[in-house]
């Protein structure tokens, strides 16, 4: 945390604290241990309780304050929650929730999947999945739809090869353009590809970071190395599918 | 989703010090060590890896050396034998997997004839497998019919040489005399992406002073380092090959004084020329004459001069004659047999060249001998211990060999290290040919697209497990030593044959303990055959490593380059082709475009490996298809749009990547030619339905590889 020639100091989380959100999260998974890997979602349970221990905590991590403030609350919240999974959800203050959208219009292409069905499955499996920074998904049945799917979070884009995944698009300002983070033959493997992307998104990206800010963060290259190990892929999607 | 998660305690931290790696024909030698064991749900392995310097790669790897044990540590590496029990595979024990197979080789050649059971084989197997799979083929199982996918890589190059020098082998110089040329031409071959960690002697050879020429209908990377790149037509190889002779012959720069010591057929040759209009011909090949005429000074006067060839001049319908009109510039200038001179055929699979030395193909007994050659058999016979009456004849190629497939005439197969179904031509026919099989068998690391389609799928070793020896582009014999010891119930290759051989009662011939055992009998099988390994041990392959063929002792040193004296025909003397080729002639106003395939830098063959090793899998992940922008805008295709390609055969779908590319073709990615093969007709996104049938008896060796197709734009975006 001391700043040298070559490593400026981070940026504080907030006016509580000098350590920034690496140190911070570091700091978290030490004092409690990092997370299992949930084989379902009843063999865990939950140590801390935010009422009880978070002045400890904060103590221990040298804060300025008892409690936190309206900043950096959250995002201890969502750390511990996320990454290390030793609270209870109803106590947690920092939900930002996925957003699917879809567009089920004919296209003239030949190749039209199910978008709307594949969209449905998707807000089924992620309901309630809290995230670092509100994430919006589009499910497009080909090219020309409604719902760009080079311009979401994450976009799901029938072609003839099966769907396509593009990740770290963003709409609206600063506009970005998502990469192809690899294409399913089916919907399950649609299905498990973008909940492994969204389960590496959750563990790694600052709390408050869009998904295209954690693309150019981390790489798009390192993500599609991450995400394409076949085991490792499995292994995100069923951590993300148990924790919700 | 059904979705599981495993968190089995891991292993003891790999390292290997010292394996080959399982790719291109270079085989580069490296180091693998295991930094961090991966941490379920969290992160992957971390491994270094690091290239270990040895003659031919010197150190280097590439991006595939670099991840390729990614895949043999895959959690998708099958495990343990799968047998087919109510249309599903499931988990067998080996010794079930061993009796089925001798019962049904027994029912079906009760009732068909020891020819109908078929053995298939693979250009990345060991020396030592290939050779045993021949022997196992005509010993074990009394068939004449064993080929192998060699046909589809360098075998018309392999025919071409046999017949121009009367030898095979892919250099006739060493790696190391490259620098020394002053003009190297490169025919269809992308030696930056294909042989990456070759690249380095060319650069060497410019840094000289050499002139480089690319030919290919491709700005390929290759022809980035050219000083002239002839963006020749698909197909017109030979012509713009005879249009160079002819040019050399106009400017007076041939050698004739090796053309009437060393060769002969020249003055066939030379009437066969004197009509070639230049003009025209040049036309013909969609080449400025002027660039033809450049090319042809620059190798002709150079005084040393190297030409290399690769499938894009190999595999095309007449691929082999292709490879000849190129051997004719060579003998024409007398620029072989010397330092900085030579023909190199830069073959594409690990052991394309080792490979098909030892009997793996089905007109061939080991050391290149012939299987309808009376002394060729009784050597082999005698080596064996069989009576040469009991060795089949000939069979045929691996193209015919499924149509004798899909015929019915062969009811069994057993592949290994192969997979046909999407590597081979015409893939309707030879999926369809499988389906017909009674029994079919596929050795192999990973459900294969073939795999899926086995009675019995034998899970095999991976290059870290496998001990073998094999043979690179050089003809530089390598030993690969077993690095970790097999996973699962996993069993080499050659160690499977060993144990059918004892179920169908023929232990005796069979008796190997390592893979050694297996080279030693190929040394004296070999002996005094025109790839004569007997002077090569283990030991001189771990002290020098890596000795080249021909080494008919163990004193020999082996020879790095060929013909100093005299070529291998018996009369010592190489011989012009004067016979012209036909080209390619099948362009119709319908289908006017011609295919050409290749490798990208990040993967291999049919991507079966390359494909399930993730940071190969996360790069070119495209399924592109190359058009020239003249060609896209004729048709509105925009940049990364979906085309649909026709053909005759079929169509499939690509994305359009813009490329340069001669405007009578386009290009798509060899390892993608069996993505979503299997749906519907017209929703396939690999290229193989479309690849034609197409196949010149001519030549004996070669099929195309090459399709027609017609653009047609589908989609909007």
């Amino acid at each position: 945390m001391v700043a040298t020639p070559d490593k400026p100091a981070p940026m504080p989380v907030c006016s509580c604290t000098e350590l920034g959100h690496a140190e911070l999260k570091e700091m978290l998974n030490n004092s409690v241990g990092p997370r299992k890997v949930h084989v379902d979602r009843h063999d865990y349970q939950p140590v801390i309780s935010l009422k009880r221990d978070l002045p400890l905590i904060l103590q221990k991590l040298g804060w300025g304050s008892e409690l936190g403030c309206t900043v950096c609350r959250p995002v201890i919240h969502y750390y511990l929650q996320v990454s290390t999974r030793t609270i209870h959800d109803q106590e947690i203050e920092s939900a930002q929730e996925i957003q699917v959208r879809w567009d089920n219009q004919i296209p003239l292409s030949s190749y039209a999947r199910d978008a709307g069905g594949l969209a449905t499955q998707l807000r089924t499996y992620w309901i309630g999945a809290v995230m670092p920074s509100p994430v919006s998904i589009g499910v497009a049945p080909g090219p020309g739809s409604l719902v760009s799917a080079l311009v979401q979070d994450i976009g799901l884009l029938a072609s003839p090869a099966g769907w396509e995944i593009y990740a770290g698009g963003h709409a609206e300002h600063p506009v970005k353009q998502g990469g192809l983070l690899g294409v399913a033959e089916t919907e399950v493997q649609a299905a498990t590809l973008a909940s492994a992307c969204l389960q590496w998104y959750r563990q790694t990206a600052w709390y408050d970071e869009p998904l295209w800010a954690w693309t150019e963060r981390l790489g798009f290259m390192s993500i599609r190395e991450t995400l394409l190990d076949d085991q490792l892929q499995r292994e995100l999607a069923a951590t993300l599918h148990a924790d919700i | 989703m059904g979705l599981s998660v495993s968190s089995e305690p891991t292993a003891s931290k790999l390292y290997v010090k010292e394996t080959q790696c399982p790719y291109c024909s270079v085989q580069c030698k490296m180091t693998v060590e295991e930094l961090a064991a991966p941490v379920a749900g969290q992160r992957r392995g971390e491994y270094t890896v690091q290239g270990v310097p040895n003659e031919a790669s010197q150190g280097r790897l590439c991006v595939k050396g670099m991840n390729a044990h990614q895949h043999a540590l895959s959690g998708q590496r099958l495990m343990h034998p799968l047998i087919r029990r109510n249309g599903e595979l499931e988990p067998c024990s080996w010794g079930e997997a061993i009796q089925n197979i001798a019962e049904r080789f027994r029912q079906l050649k009760d009732s068909y004839g020891a020819d109908t059971v078929g053995v298939y084989g693979g250009g990345s197997l060991t020396n030592e497998t290939a050779y045993l799979l021949g022997k196992f083929a005509r010993v074990a199982l009394g068939t004449k019919y064993i080929d192998y996918n060699g046909r589809f890589c360098m075998s018309a190059a392999a025919s071409a040489g046999s017949k121009v020098f009367g030898m095979d082998r892919g250099l006739t110089f060493r790696l190391s005399d490259i620098p020394k040329a002053g003009c190297i031409v490169l025919a269809g071959t992308n030696i930056a992406e294909c042989q990456p960690t070759l690249l380095p002697y060319f650069n060497q050879a410019k840094e000289n002073g050499a002139f480089i020429i690319v030919i290919d209908p491709r700005k390929t990377a290759t022809a980035t380092i050219a000083d002239l790149h002839l963006q020749v037509k698909p197909g017109m190889d030979a012509l713009l090959a005879d249009t160079m002779l002819k040019a050399i012959m106009d400017a007076g720069l041939v050698d004739p004084h090796f053309i009437g010591e060393r060769t002969h057929g020249y003055e066939q040759l030379m009437q066969e020329l004197a009509d070639l209009q230049l003009e025209q011909a040049a036309q013909a090949c969609g080449v400025d004459l002027a660039l033809i005429r450049q090319a042809a000074i620059a190798y002709g006067e150079a005084e040393t001069g190297m030409i290399m060839t690769a499938r894009g001049v190999e595999q095309q319908t007449d691929g082999h004659m292709a490879v000849r009109h190129f051997l004719n510039l060579v003998l024409a200038t007398g620029k072989i047999g010397r330092e900085g001179c030579g023909y190199g055929a830069i073959t594409g699979q690990g052991n394309g060249q080792g490979g098909r030395e030892h009997g793996q193909k089905a007109d061939q007994l080991p050391g290149y001998r012939s299987i309808e050659n009376e002394a060729d058999r009784a050597y082999v016979a005698s080596v064996w211990g069989v009576d040469p009456a009991s060795l089949p004849g000939k069979g045929v190629s691996a193209y015919e060999m499924m149509e004798k497939v899909h015929d019915q005439e062969i009811r069994a197969l057993l592949v290994m290290g192969s997979n046909p179904v999407v590597s081979n031509p015409n893939v309707r026919l030879v999926e369809e040919g499988l389906r017909k099989l009674d029994f079919l068998i596929v050795a192999d690391m990973f459900l294969s697209e073939t795999a899926r389609m086995a009675d019995l799928v034998l899970p095999v070793t991976s290059y870290m497990e496998n001990e073998g020896t094999l043979t690179n582009l050089e003809g530089r014999v390598l030993l690969r030593e077993q690095g970790r010891p097999a996973p699962g119930e996993t069993l080499d290759d050659w160690d499977i044959l060993c144990r059918i051989a004892a179920k169908v009662g023929k232990a005796a011939y069979f008796q190997y303990d390592t893979a050694e055992d297996i080279f030693n009998e190929l040394r004296v099988a070999s002996r005094g055959g025109v790839a004569d390994y007997y002077g090569i041990t283990y030991e001189r392959l771990r002290t020098e490593k890596g000795v080249y063929w021909p080494c008919s002792a163990p004193e020999d040193q082996g020879e790095g380059l060929l013909f100093g004296e005299r070529f291998a025909h018996p009369d010592g003397k190489a011989a012009f082709t004067f016979e012209s080729s036909t080209g390619w002639n099948d362009v119709t106003p319908e289908f006017p475009l011609i295919l050409t395939n290749g490798r990208v830098l990040p993967h291999y063959l049919t991507g079966v490996q390359t494909h399930r090793s993730p940071a190969l899998a996360a790069r070119e992940l495209e399924n592109f298809v190359e058009l020239h922008p003249a060609t896209a805008a004729r048709h509105r295709i925009h940049d990364g749009e979906w085309v649909e390609i026709q053909s005759v055969y079929g169509s499939f779908h690509g994305t359009f990547a813009h490329q340069r590319l001669h405007s009578g073709g386009y290009f798509v990615r060899t390892d993608a030619l069996g993505w979503r093969s299997k749906c519907e007709p017209g929703n396939s996104t690999g290229a193989g339905p479309v690849l034609p049938n197409a196949w010149v008896q001519d030549s004996g060796r070669n099929h195309s590889t090459v399709a027609i197709g017609e653009m047609i734009h589908t989609d909007y975006r």
